[in-house]
């Protein structure tokens, strides 16, 4: 190798014989031993490098950007499919209110921005929500109360006979009911559901607002302002929206008096369908809500999920392994009948004794024949609490593992644990981790019985994720 | 998925989970397009280095932001060519990267000063009690890519911050694989000299 070969490689990642020929020139060539020493020195410094950690409501704009930009067609789905478009189409609605809102200017905006934010600020806000659109009628009624807490109560009649769903988040539990179904499914923790972020939407609409901004003030639209009295004898002022891409009219109604927002109307209309029109009235601010709003008492014969593999897990110690900073538990491995294994995980910092909340850990799976699991993207987290999920890279044939190696590296590099320099040891290993075996589909689709639930929408993302973890694995340890 | 919080975590120097072939990236953007919650993994899966990287490039955390709502909006808008055998981490960045380049308010490409550069981009993580010397070195290093030429600076934050392969970050650029080397090697060699700079000598960095 000479000083143009070595200098060539020298960002490339060599097998070991390349590395060792480099090896062998830096040590005859103090020029491409220093050059070689710097680079080294260099990247050590850009892994060292924090990273800008996106603001928090980042992606929460995000995710209603996704809801205004796409289409949200009906589907023949399970329960799951059918509450995703439901509320996707829900946060649609919201998220173009909001854009339209954002085309106005000067004056108007302000007092607008003003009646979202008492809106926003209300100790408590209680309104009722309907949309028709075509073949579809929906009422939701909200219960908000300081943001943490709410319930949605969603009744549908457009398609066949009318269906509730009633979500309710008490700042501790959410349950999501469907009364087609008659399905409950309990999630412990201040965890994410559509509804919930529906509910947030609702609740921050100035945060939607943004998010479109560039796309709303491309929109044009011609504003009109106002003045009248309600149906109530109150004097309102309207503020009237129309035209501007998709959005045909929106009806900003702010009582004269208070500048509360007590009404808002939205019409949507896409090519050759009918309009679908949003009607958020009456909308109410500071009422009381008794507490029982926001817990949930499920009716005769429901069926309760509880979808939280954390409760099921916890009990069961594996393994434990400990260094100055972290304690890492290996709660269960579990074998989906698909030959997928499941590695529930938890892990602490000792410093201030809280889980941490820092990207996931790493791990690396070998069974009892000696056959390697790639990791897959990670399947869920709470607090500290970490479900991975890992594939076999060949097909299983025959034989049927029952135990582990497990291989786990609390805080992988490029951790955003803030932990630097990195804990040592990198990677703890349990050996002969017994195995248990998940009865087939998910086996939290099940009541408390053991009794089946309805059967629900397989995941289209899932094989593509598989493929994707294979095809990681042969990358990285081909060789 | 069963109602968790799903995070995922996009290490530095090994791939991730993303690469597909043309027909799985429409799917997934379809896919995307079409259901919230395939739309929360993709936005789970990028958006943190997405930011990440259009803060490097930008160098103003303000923007950086908007800029990572325009290139997830784009994503939605504009679901890539099926023909397209590519990876989805290098489809994204991609996308991000071209946001930056059309948008107004980019800083120019050239050379800013580094309290210029430091005003809009505040280290995200100043760790009173880590090591001193080694924090002393991690400033530099930063201090010293955020006046790299956009050219080079792109390409370091592809490979060495993000984590693409060097195949990707060409894919990213859509360069030859030869010019992501050139560019990568450039970009080392004035970080260097800048580092040296810094050193006050012309030994070596450690």
């Amino acid at each position: 190798m000479n000083c143009a070969e070595f200098a060539d490689g020298l960002h490339d990642h060599p097998g070991i014989s390349a590395r060792l020929r480099r090896l062998i020139h830096a040590r005859t060539c103090s020029a491409c031993h220093a050059a070689m020493e710097d680079v080294s020195t260099i990247n050590r410094g850009l892994r060292d490098l924090p990273r800008h950690l996106p603001p928090a409501d980042l992606r929460g704009k995000l995710l209603a950007l996704a809801a205004s930009a796409t289409p949200t067609p009906a589907r023949d789905a399970g329960v799951t499919g059918l509450r995703s478009v439901r509320w996707g189409l829900a946060i649609a609605v919201a998220v173009a209110l909001a854009a339209v809102f954002l085309s106005t200017r000067g004056e108007r905006q302000d007092a607008l921005a003003q009646a979202l934010d008492d809106l926003k600020n209300a100790k408590t806000v209680h309104m009722v929500a309907t949309i028709d659109g075509p073949g579809d009628h929906r009422r939701i009624e909200f219960w908000i109360a300081g943001g943490k807490r709410f319930r949605l109560e969603d009744t549908s009649t457009g398609k066949g006979d009318a269906a509730t769903s009633i979500t309710v988040q008490d700042g501790d539990t959410l349950w999501e009911y469907s009364s087609r179904s008659k399905l409950l499914e309990v999630t412990e923790g201040s965890v994410g559901s559509p509804a919930h972020d529906f509910a947030q939407l609702v609740l921050y609409p100035q945060m939607i607002a943004s998010e479109v901004r560039r796309d709303a003030t491309n929109r044009g639209g011609v504003f009109r302002e106002e003045q009248g009295v309600d149906e109530r004898g109150r004097a309102v002022l309207r503020y009237v929206v129309t035209g501007g891409g998709q959005h045909g009219q929106t009806v900003f109604t702010l009582d004269a008096a208070t500048g509360r927002l007590i009404g808002l109307e939205g019409r949507q209309q896409r090519s050759g369908q009918a309009p679908s029109v949003a009607r958020f009235s009456p909308i109410e601010y500071d009422v009381a809500i008794p507490d029982d709003r926001f817990t949930f008492v499920p009716p005769p014969g429901t069926y309760t999920v509880v979808r939280d593999w954390w409760l099921h897990r916890r009990d069961q110690v594996l393994g434990k392994a400990a260094a100055g900073e972290w304690r890492l538990t290996l709660h269960a491995v579990d074998v989906r009948d698909d030959g997928d294994v499941i590695v529930s995980v938890s892990r602490q910092l000792l410093a201030d004794g809280t889980p941490n909340e820092a990207g996931p850990p790493r791990g690396r799976l070998i069974d009892d024949e000696g056959r390697p699991y790639a990791e897959m993207p990670v399947y869920g987290a709470e607090r500290g609490y970490w479900v991975l999920e890992f594939a076999p890279v060949k097909p299983l044939e025959g034989h049927r593992p029952e135990r582990f190696t497990v291989e786990l590296d609390p805080y992988p590099p490029g951790s955003e644990a803030g932990l630097q320099p990195r804990p040592d040891p990198g990677v703890v290993t349990f050996e002969d981790v017994p195995a248990s075996y998940l009865p087939p589909g998910n086996p939290f689709e099940r009541d408390e019985r053991g009794k089946p639930l309805p059967e629900t929408r397989p995941d289209p993302n899932r094989d593509a994720a598989r493929l994707d973890a294979v095809e990681e694995y042969h990358r990285t340890y081909r060789g | 998925m069963y109602g968790w919080n799903v995070q995922t975590q996009r290490e530095r120097g090994r791939a991730d989970h993303s690469t597909m072939n043309g027909a799985a990236l429409t799917a997934a953007s379809d896919e995307a397009r079409q259901d919230l919650r395939a739309s929360t993994r993709l936005v789970d899966r990028f958006h943190a280095g997405v930011y990440d990287y259009l803060c490097w490039l930008s160098r103003d955390t303000s923007l950086a932001g908007d800029l990572t709502e325009e290139t997830f909006l784009s994503i939605w808008q504009h679901p890539p060519d099926a023909r397209r055998s590519a990876s989805l981490r290098a489809w994204v960045f991609t996308i991000a990267l071209n946001v930056y380049r059309q948008h107004p308010r980019r800083r120019g490409a050239g050379v800013v000063s580094l309290g210029e550069a430091g005003e809009a981009l505040p280290d995200p993580s100043p760790d009173p009690l880590s090591d001193l010397a080694r924090d002393e070195m991690r400033q530099a290093v930063r201090g010293a890519v955020l006046q790299l030429p956009e050219l080079y600076r792109e390409v370091i934050a592809l490979h060495n911050l993000e984590g693409l392969t060097l195949r990707e970050v060409a894919e990213a650029l859509d360069v030859p694989l030869g010019t992501a080397k050139s560019r990568l090697a450039t970009g080392f060699s004035m970080l260097r000299r800048s580092l040296r700079e810094w050193k006050g000598d012309d030994d070596e960095l450690r």
